[in-house]
Formats: structure tokens, sequence, C-alpha cells
């Protein structure tokens, strides 16, 4: 099972002219490497002091060498030893490092303790100087050279196969496995090799590729160097003493050393990749649902509203680098003290609404057509979004538009306390100094319902519960007193409780500040509670808009019905609508 | 007082670690040393030794006693700054590597620093223009590094900028104590020779890294803030991103040593790496056992240093055992195969 599974990732790498050709290189290599010396054109040891240090011509192709050597053969003949230390170091690494590393899950912890300590000692020594070392305590051949490096390859393949086997343990079906009575050694056999093996493939083929490098760099320090037997790195190294005469000597032996690291690279990757990509195609599918025609949006126009604060015409977004059109002339207004809720299922164009007004659209996705307006006082207050740089975008955001999230901490910096982060937001959008900007945050951490403001003010996001993140959040969105508050879901990753005292707090938010609050939300349930006005939105369209509580107790779209419909089979068995929605748990 | 206490808790399990490592690292060492199969009584009295004359070398050179005494008395002497004394010239070990110290030091800390600016800042603008054609360069130039012998770089800039243009010395030292101007002329192209592997190595971590702290929602949300693009990198992304990039950066203290060694003797330095080198060719084990602990320290330093400051720019860290409720892991294990493409 296991050879049939990773004779599938051989195949699907092959499917890659890369993996192709780098397979063909290596091929080519395994063949001069045995029959080089054979294939050689002349004796790669007959010396001619006649013709010392030649260029390439009719007899010598590649020319000479200091002692007249022809470099051609002496590279074909060379190739068998640089292989084989290459192979040795490696071979010594796999034995080394493979079973110690599964023995290191297996074993217990004192063993996996002293074990994880010996390789973090071997770590220390960089390989040439071991080889140095090495070839000093026991005199100076290939052999010992390449056992050095091989010595100090280990820990790679210890750490590799220990990893992989951790992951392994961890999934749950080696779990079941055990769970019904399995032996480890059996799963081990079982479900381990398969998953490991395509792993040690690419680390062997990246550890050749090092080690021929390896090999090289010592024989230009004259390790593992047994003259006159040739090596690629004694070719390459030798020719340095004659870089004056010959300063292209170095690039044959340099050429074919790097073909081959590379070729044994690029195979290594093609192994790797086929072995992801699965994963890739997952991650794509994230695409907004396809438009049936591109009409604008039907229903409504735009609600006459009494201040409106931000109004969008006829937005058009397009997605997939202008490919796809996700969003077809959306319109609507918000005014100022009014909260308006604009709903509908993932993907039906909601989100990319509320990031066009934001300016925040992901790279790939754009506003093609459509005005976005925030409307101040008078004339000179009002913007027209559509017409921002980077540079205006960032007066406008966290100054006259705040934004916050589903998923609050996410949102913040992980690494930094989240009242500095606060401070950070005041003093980009005024003169305040730290000290008075510190003071704001805490009046404003308290300001949103966060008891002890000044132990929050020092906390991570990781310490803080979902809805203190969100507190912190809307107090940081807050802070430069914006005229619109787009709450983007949120409340939906919050718990029930959690999520009435959010609402409560932006409830109050509203009526206190006079903000214009748009709320992006598939819970019809939050828009029942709080919204004076909603927007459905299906398909990049907006199907349906009035008054919340008419469209929620009386929806005339089709859509709109849907979407009640599936709160509902949530938490069957109520007949009022209201608490049945308000019940209704994202 | 928690607080001190988990500080204290923290030092000791930085700490603990590299001590354990370095007795095992250096008993290992020194027993391969032992194993060998030099015989420095026999090499140094030469051929017409008597058996009682090389029993009597062999006696003062410590290596009649049990193994374990000679580890033990060679490290106690060790930590107290005695390294031995070379079979051959009788020098102090520690008087020769003293002097050959800074050279690697003071060439080092410049590889280092060439390797940081020129690794860091081609993998920021990498990922900040990905897919552009200047990311598929250094995308280009790091997977070409990585197939090319390291010496290789060294002795392309020596045809370039010594044999070519003539601008600098191919070899030669001045020390940088001695006239700091003359010691950049020398330092410079070895630097650079040396700083090559470990600035891919910075670019292609950073890079990758870089290009997924992007897309984390509070790079987002700092936008959503109103802050600029450049404090967004600078004040938020980087500081989460560095943590891979460091480690690669402590990874890469072993290869720089390794690398030192060649360049030491391709660009004629007198550094540990060329004492070393002659000492491993008349087989002076006092001497190898000098420097392969000097190595290890060098190593095990920059380690803990590496360490601490991943501790203080990452907060769950040093909060260690703490909830870790979120997911805010910004210190994502690096690919150990990095390691071996020395």
């Amino acid at each position: 099972m296991s050879a049939r599974r990773r004779q599938g990732t051989l195949r699907r790498a092959l499917g890659l002219t890369s993996a192709r050709i780098a397979l063909a290189i290596i091929l080519l290599i395994v063949v001069l490497a045995i029959f080089g010396g054979v294939l050689a054109p002349q004796n790669p040891l007959t010396q001619n002091t006649n013709a010392v240090l030649q260029g390439p011509s009719g007899a010598h192709w590649l020319g000479t060498d200091y002692l007249g050597r022809d470099v051609l053969s002496r590279l074909m003949a060379g190739t068998g030893r640089s292989v084989v230390g290459a192979l040795e170091a490696v071979g010594i690494g796999l034995l080394l490092g493979v079973l110690p590393g599964l023995a290191s899950l297996w074993l217990g912890r004192t063993y996996e303790w002293i074990s994880l300590r010996i390789v973090d000692a071997f770590m220390t020594l960089p390989y040439v100087v071991f080889a140095v070392a090495v070839t000093g305590f026991f005199g100076n051949s290939l052999t010992a050279a390449m056992t050095a490096v091989g010595v100090l390859i280990a820990p790679l393949y210890f750490r590799i196969t220990r990893a992989a086997a951790l992951g392994l343990t961890r999934t749950q079906y080696v779990e079941a496995a055990e769970l019904f009575g399995s032996s480890r050694l059996r799963v081990l056999r079982t479900h381990l090799w398969s998953k490991i093996l395509p792993t040690l493939a690419v680390t062997t083929a990246q550890a050749l590729a090092a080690a021929l490098l390896i090999v090289s760099s010592l024989a230009f320090l004259g390790l593992g160097v047994e003259p006159p037997l040739p090596t690629w790195g004694e070719l390459l190294s030798s020719d340095l003493d004659y870089l004056a005469q010959q300063p292209w000597a170095p690039l044959f032996p340099g050429l074919l050393i790097m073909l081959v690291a590379g070729a044994l690279n690029a195979f290594a990757d093609a192994i790797r990749d086929t072995g992801a990509a699965q994963d890739v195609d997952a991650e794509i599918a994230d695409a907004e649902a396809a438009p049936e025609s591109d009409e604008p949006s039907s229903v409504g126009g735009i609600a006459p509203v009494a201040e409106p604060v931000l109004r969008v015409e006829g937005l058009r977004v397009t997605v997939n680098r202008g490919r796809t059109e996700a969003v077809h002339g959306v319109s609507f207004e918000v005014g100022r003290g009014e909260i308006v809720g604009l709903v509908g299922e993932s993907g039906s164009g909601k989100t990319l609404t509320c990031r066009a007004v934001t300016g925040l659209l992901a790279p790939g996705c754009e506003r093609s057509s459509g005005t976005v307006e925030l409307l101040g006082e008078d004339e000179t207050a009002s913007v027209d979004l559509a017409t921002l740089d980077r540079a205006g975008w960032n007066k406008i955001r966290g100054q006259r538009i705040g934004i916050v999230f589903q998923d609050p901490a996410s949102y913040l910096n992980p690494s930094i306390q989240v009242g500095k982060q606060a401070v950070e937001a005041i003093r980009v959008h005024s003169a305040l100094s730290r000290s008075a900007a510190k003071r704001r945050a805490i009046e404003l951490f308290a300001s949103v319902g966060l008891r002890e403001p000044e132990t929050v003010y020092r906390q991570y996001p990781h310490e803080l519960s979902g809805g203190m993140a969100q507190r912190v959040l809307i107090a940081i969105a807050i802070s430069g007193d914006p005229d619109l508050l787009i709450a983007d879901e949120a409340t939906s990753a919050l718990d029930v409780l959690v999520q009435a005292e959010v609402l409560d707090l932006l409830r109050g938010l509203v009526r206190d500040r006079g903000l214009a609050l748009l709320l992006v939300t598939h819970d019809l349930a939050v828009v029942a509670e709080l919204c004076d006005r909603v927007l459905v939105c299906d398909r990049g369209r907006i199907v349906e808009q009035g008054p919340a509580t008419s469209v929620v107790t009386a929806p005339t779209q089709p859509q709109t019905r849907r979407l009640l419909d599936a709160a509902r089979v949530w938490q069957p068995g109520f007949d009022d609508v209201e608490t049945e929605l308000v019940g209704a748990d994202s | 007082m928690n607080a001190l206490v988990g500080s204290l808790r923290a030092i000791v399990r930085l700490v603990s670690v590299p001590i354990t490592v370095f007795l095992i690292a250096t008993f290992g060492t020194y027993a391969l040393g032992a194993l060998g199969e030099s015989n420095p009584a026999a090499t140094v009295l030469g051929q017409d030794a008597t058996a009682s004359s090389i029993a009597q070398l062999n006696h003062e050179f410590g290596l009649d006693k049990p193994f374990l005494v000679q580890y033990f008395d060679w490290l106690g002497h060790a930590l107290s700054g005695n390294l031995g004394v070379s079979y051959f010239t009788s020098i102090p070990v520690a008087t020769s590597i003293g002097q050959a110290f800074p050279v690697d030091l003071s060439l080092a800390i410049l590889a280092l620093t060439i390797a940081v600016v020129l690794g860091g800042g081609a993998g920021i603008i990498a990922a900040l223009r990905q897919g552009g054609w200047f990311d598929r360069a250094v995308s280009a130039v790091c997977a070409g590094l990585a197939t090319v012998p390291p010496f290789l770089v060294g002795i392309t800039l020596i045809v370039l900028f010594a044999v070519t243009f003539r601008l600098l010395p191919s070899g030669g030292y001045v020390p940088f104590t001695q006239n700091p101007g003359q010691w950049l002329r020398f330092a410079l192209l070895p630097s650079l020779a040396l700083s090559a592997e470990g600035a891919a190595a910075i670019a292609r971590q950073l890079r990758t890294s870089l290009v997924g702290a992007l897309q984390d929602n509070y790079v987002l949300g700092a936008a959503a803030r109103g802050l600029s693009v450049r404090r967004t990198l600078f004040r938020h992304v980087l500081r989460n991103a560095a943590g891979p990039a460091l480690t690669v950066l402590g990874v890469q203290i072993p290869l720089l040593i390794g690398g030192a060694v060649v360049a030491e003797k391709m660009f004629a330095l007198p550094g540990v790496a060329q004492l070393a080198l002659q000492a491993g060719e008349e087989r002076d084990v006092p001497v190898i056992q000098g420097a392969l602990l000097v190595t290890i320290v060098v190593v095990l330093v920059s380690n803990i240093v590496v360490n601490a400051v991943l501790f203080r720019i990452t907060p769950q860290a040093r909060r260690g055992t703490r909830s870790t409720r979120r997911r805010a892991t910004t210190v994502k294990p690096v690919v150990p195969v990095g390691g071996v493409a020395a």
C-alpha cells in the first residue's frame, strides 16, 4: 500500500517538465558514475608536459589542466568518486538519523530529552570544521571526510523523521487505531512509512545536492582529496591555483556541480509540490457566486434618508482580477443616528460591498464602477472615496470611518499590548502626547464597558475573551470619533449572551454619539434586534430593503424568506418570529 | 513576583539546554580526538624515538591517564582559559587562538551585517512586490545560490574585483584595531563571499513569513485603523515575521563558521580556521580541540542570543504556560532543510 501511494506521488511529480529534465540529468550522472572511467575519451591520469593549461580544442574538448591531463576525461572519470562520496555521507546520515528519530517518540521522555540534546550538540558543529577535525584525528581520506559530513547530516534526518512521525501520531486515525488495540509498532508499520517516505525522499534529494557541494568545498581545502584520483571538487580547486592563466577553467566543474545540485533540488521540489497540491485547490475556492446577469440592483434605488453620512450609488465590484463581477450595481444610504443592516448568505456580496466602501478590497478585487461618498456637515467635509489614494484613505479610516470585524482578537497584533495598539491609532490621527493618548485609551476602554480598563490596557490579544477583544476593537474604532461605524459580522463569533451585550453597546454608541452604523451580518436575529432598516443582499444585488420590522415579519422576496427559514431551522418550536430570531444562534 | 519567577524559570530554561549541549559536544569531540590514531609522541620525536622517550612524552602530554580523567582535566583547564599546548610548537593553544579569533569575529560581524541588510531588504521588497520582477529575481538568485559551491562565490568576487578591476586586494589582512580603513579593504571581499548564503536564506525566509503575515487579519485591522503601510510593515508585520528569519539566522551561524574556514584559506586570512587546517595536517590534537571548542562556544552563545531576542519580541513565548487560546503563534517552525544547504 505504501509503495503504491509513493508511486502515485512519483508519477504525479513526473508529470512536471522540470521533474523530467531533472530526472534525465540524474540518470545521466548515474551512468557517468558507473561507466565514466570507461567512457572517458582519454586516460584521466595521463600527463603531458607539452600541453599544460591548454584551452578547449579538437583534441581536448574542455582543454587540459596544469599537468596536461584531459579535463573532460577527468570530469567524467571523477563522477564516480564524487557521487560515491555524496552517497556515503547521505547514507550515514540516513542510518544514524531515521531510527533514533522514530525511537525518540516511543522510548520515553529521558531518551527523548537526551537524544534531542545530542542532536543539538551535533548541530553546533559546522560541516567544514568537523571535517577538518576528523581528518586531523583519523587521517585525510575521502571516507573520513564524508563520514564526518554524514554524522552531521544525521540530525537533519532525525528531526525530519521525528517531525513527520510526530505529526502522524497526533492524527485521529492513529489515535483511533491505538484505541482499537493496535500496538504502536503495528501502527508504525502500517501508517507511518507511507507518510514519511515521501518526506525522506525529498530530504534525501536535497541532502545529496548539499553533500555534493560540501564535497567540493572540502576538496578546496584539500580534505578528502587523494591525488591523483580526480573528483569534481578536486578539479575545481586545482583550477583555482591557475586562475590568472585560465580564469574560465573553474566553469566546467562548477557548472557540472550546479547542474546536478539544481536537478536534485528541482526533483525534490517536484515531489514536495505534488504532495501538497491538493491543499492549494481548496484555498482557491473562495469565489463569490457567479452572476446570472449584470443588470443593476432593481430594488428601490436609493431610499431617502434624513441626514445621510454614506451614499453608495451603482457600486460594482469585480473579483478574479476583473474577470468576474460579484457585486452588480448596489446603491444605498446610511443616515446619522441610523442603524442599517446589510444581510445575506455568505457569497451574497455583502462583505465585498463593505470592503469596497472601506477601500480594503483584497488583491485581485476591484471597484469597477459606481460612487461611494462620505458626506459631512457641509460640502468641504464630503469626500468621494473613489478618488482617494493610499494616504487619503489613512485619513478617512480610523478617523471618519471606524471598522470592526468578526473574530476580533485576530485583528489586533498578537505581540503588542492592546492598550499600546489603541494609543498608536489615537496618536496617528491626533496630536496627543503619549501620556494623553494613554489616558484617552483608558477612558475609551472604560466607555465601551471594559471593567478594569488599566489591566486590559496591558494585556495581549490572546489574553482577552472574544467579547473583551470586540470591545477593545470597538474602542479603537471609535477613538477617532468617526461619523460611520461599519461592523462586519462583528458579533457572529460570540456566544449569545456576549453577543447581546455587544449589540447593546453598539446601540448605545449610535444613540450617544449620533454615529451611523452599517451592520453587515448573515444573522436576521441580530437585524431584528438592532436595525432600523435592512438591505437584503443576494448574488451581488440588493433584492429587498425596508424597515427592519416589516422585512423580518413580512418578507416580499424569496431570498429573504430563505434567510428567515434558515434561521428558523436552528430554533424550531417558537411561533413568535421575533423571539425565534433573537434566540437563533449563529 | 510571579513575573519574576516566570522570568527566572525562562532564564534557567534558556541556559540549561546550552550547558548540556556544550558538555555533550565537547565530550564527543574530545573522545573522537582520543580515539584517533595519532600518536603525537612518536610523531614529534620522529623515527629514532625509543619506547621510553615516547612514554616519557606521553606522560608529559597527560596521555597515559584514563580517558575520563583526561577529559575533565582538559575541560577544567579550558574553563579557566588554558587550552593546553601545541604538540609541535609548544605555543599555548589559547595564545594562538586568542590572536586568530579577532580576525574571524570582525569578519563574521561584517558578514552578518551584510547578510541582514541585503537579505532583509531583498526579502521585504520581494514580499511587498509579490509576483513582480524583483520578487522573481530574488527567488532566482536564492535558488541559484543553493546550487553553487559556496567558494565559487568567493572566486567570482576575486576574479571580478581583484583580478579584472583591481579594486580590492585578493588576500591578506590588517587588524581593525590597527587601521579600520585598511581592515575594511581586506575584509570586504571575504565578508561579501561569506554573507551570500546567509543573505539568501534570510531573504527567502523573510519573504515567506512576510507574505504569510501580510495576509493576517491584524494587517487588515491596522489598515482599518488608518495606519500607513510603512508603519504597519515596520511596527507590526516585521516584528511578527522576524521570528522565523531570526531562527534561520541562528541556523546560519554554524554555516557561517564553516564558510569562514573556506574564506580564510581563499583570502589568506590569519584566522582560527587556518590554525585548525594546519593543525589538521599535522594532526596536532590540542590545537584542533581548541578550535572545536571555540566553534562550539560561539555557536551556542549565538543561539542563546537569538533565543533571547525571540523571547523579547514574542510575548507568547514569554508567558509560556499561560493559556494560548489564540492561535497567535508567530514563530512558525523552520523547515530544517535549510540547515543542510551548506
